[in-house]
């Protein structure tokens, strides 16, 4: 029995005000306590959920787990006007020299978007060799790149701008119905509930919903 | 100092997933400490040295400030006026040997030296004292003579202080060679240098030899 699990891509999909970001800072917690993994969080937005963490550069980044003190940290780009190099700087750093860490994309589609470049690809693809889980918090299913969707293997799914009846195509065949059906059964909970934050876990490699 | 977020939910969504420990995967080595950038020294590019611009300093101007002992920057400097010095005494008595040959007429120089040798082998003093033309001979090229030997002797150089100037401009040399900046002007500069400190007295000498050579003709 294998008593260890492999590291994770996760795509945590939900419009706004819905519990992204409470339930982002709750995994953070379990990440650092249970897990014993730092936590980066890549935050353009300046979020201030994430203004206690502990700014980090790219430089200090392979020296994460001897950084002293609490392990969140948050790498906010300097150069607003240069942010897609540093983004690329940050992901080539991190594939190459942070292993045992989590990454948290803070909404990712307002910077990676359409086709991805290589360095994402390749962080991407190589989490489980790195054993680093990724976050990638967005705001709809229509909003993020078919790769993505085609290579995380959690969907963390919360009421979307998306319709369940008319998903978008890229979206993989074989796990659309299942997302269809997490969709639905977050409205319907949502609606029962008279808020937002009902939310359903689809483990993409077993097609079911958690 | 990171708080806790205040969950409105139990655990997070990935509470089930998360109580599975993690695989973990040792470390890469990090980054190696970036090394500083060489940078190339940039050397003052030489001014363009003419023989004479080496005369007048244009050779000595390093590109940026060296240190120097005190005895370096006095011989230096002693260097650098003696070379001033001496072809500011060359031109000097070339000018003079002009103008005391102007004062001679075709002849009156070679009356004038057997007036002389007369003088030294008969031991007659004042035999110019009757014949005033004979006196003015005499005055002329008594005048004429006096004035190449004070050349001779104003650029006469003794030892000791032609071997200082030796000393120093070699030292100047050595130290440039040092510095790597020694190219074919800066040679040619300090040769012509050692000429006309070392070589001030041949010089004047071959000036006022010519003179007077011309003077008896």
């Amino acid at each position: 029995m294998n008593e260890l699990r492999d590291s994770a891509a996760i795509l945590h999909v939900g419009m706004k005000r819905t519990g992204k970001t409470t339930a982002s800072l709750q995994m953070m917690v379990e990440f650092v306590e249970k897990q014993g993994k730092p936590v980066v969080v890549l935050d353009l937005g300046c979020h201030p959920s994430f203004d206690n963490f502990r700014r980090i550069t790219l430089e200090e980044l392979p020296k994460i787990h001897s950084l002293p003190g609490k392990k969140y940290f948050v790498y906010r780009p300097y150069e607003s006007l240069q942010v897609f190099p540093e983004i690329l700087e940050f992901c080539t750093m991190v594939s190459k020299y942070v292993r045992n860490a989590v990454v948290f994309f803070e909404d990712f589609t307002t910077y990676v978007e359409g086709n991805f470049h290589p360095i994402v690809k390749g962080l991407i693809l190589n989490s489980r060799n790195s054993c680093n889980d990724y976050v990638f918090n967005v705001h709809s299913f229509s909003d993020v790149g078919p790769f993505i969707l085609k290579h995380c293997e959690i969907y963390l799914v919360r009421e979307t701008i998306d319709d369940p009846n008319d998903l978008p195509p890229k979206i993989p065949y074989t796990i659309r119905p299942t997302v269809k059906q997490a969709l639905a059964l977050v409205l319907k909970e949502n609606q029962r509930n008279r808020n937002k934050y009902a939310y359903r876990i689809i483990y993409k490699e077993e097609n079911r919903i958690g | 100092m990171f708080q806790a977020p205040t969950n409105p939910f139990e655990g997070s969504p990935l509470s089930s997933f998360l109580s599975t420990p993690p695989r973990t995967v040792a470390p890469p080595e990090p980054p190696p400490p970036p090394e500083p950038e060489v940078t190339e020294q940039q050397t003052a590019p030489t001014q363009p040295n003419s023989l004479l611009s080496s005369v007048f300093g244009g050779n000595t101007a390093t590109p940026e400030p060296e240190r120097l002992t005190a005895d370096e920057i006095r011989a230096r400097a002693e260097v650098q006026t003696r070379t001033y010095g001496a072809v500011i005494l060359l031109v000097n008595a070339l000018i003079e040997c002009v103008k005391v040959s102007m004062t001679l007429k075709k002849g009156e120089y070679a009356a004038y030296l057997e007036l002389k040798s007369n003088l030294a082998t008969d031991g007659v003093v004042n035999v110019y004292e009757s014949d005033p033309a004979v006196k003015e001979i005499w005055l002329k090229g008594k005048q004429f003579d006096e004035t190449l030997e004070a050349i001779e002797e104003e650029t006469e150089l003794e030892d000791a202080e032609a071997k200082m100037l030796f000393k120093a401009i070699k030292a100047d040399l050595e130290r440039k060679n040092q510095r790597n900046e020694v190219n074919d002007d800066s040679i040619s500069g300090i040769m012509f240098k050692l000429m006309l400190t070392r070589q001030l007295t041949n010089f004047s000498g071959l000036i006022t030899t010519f003179t007077r050579r011309s003077a008896q003709r």
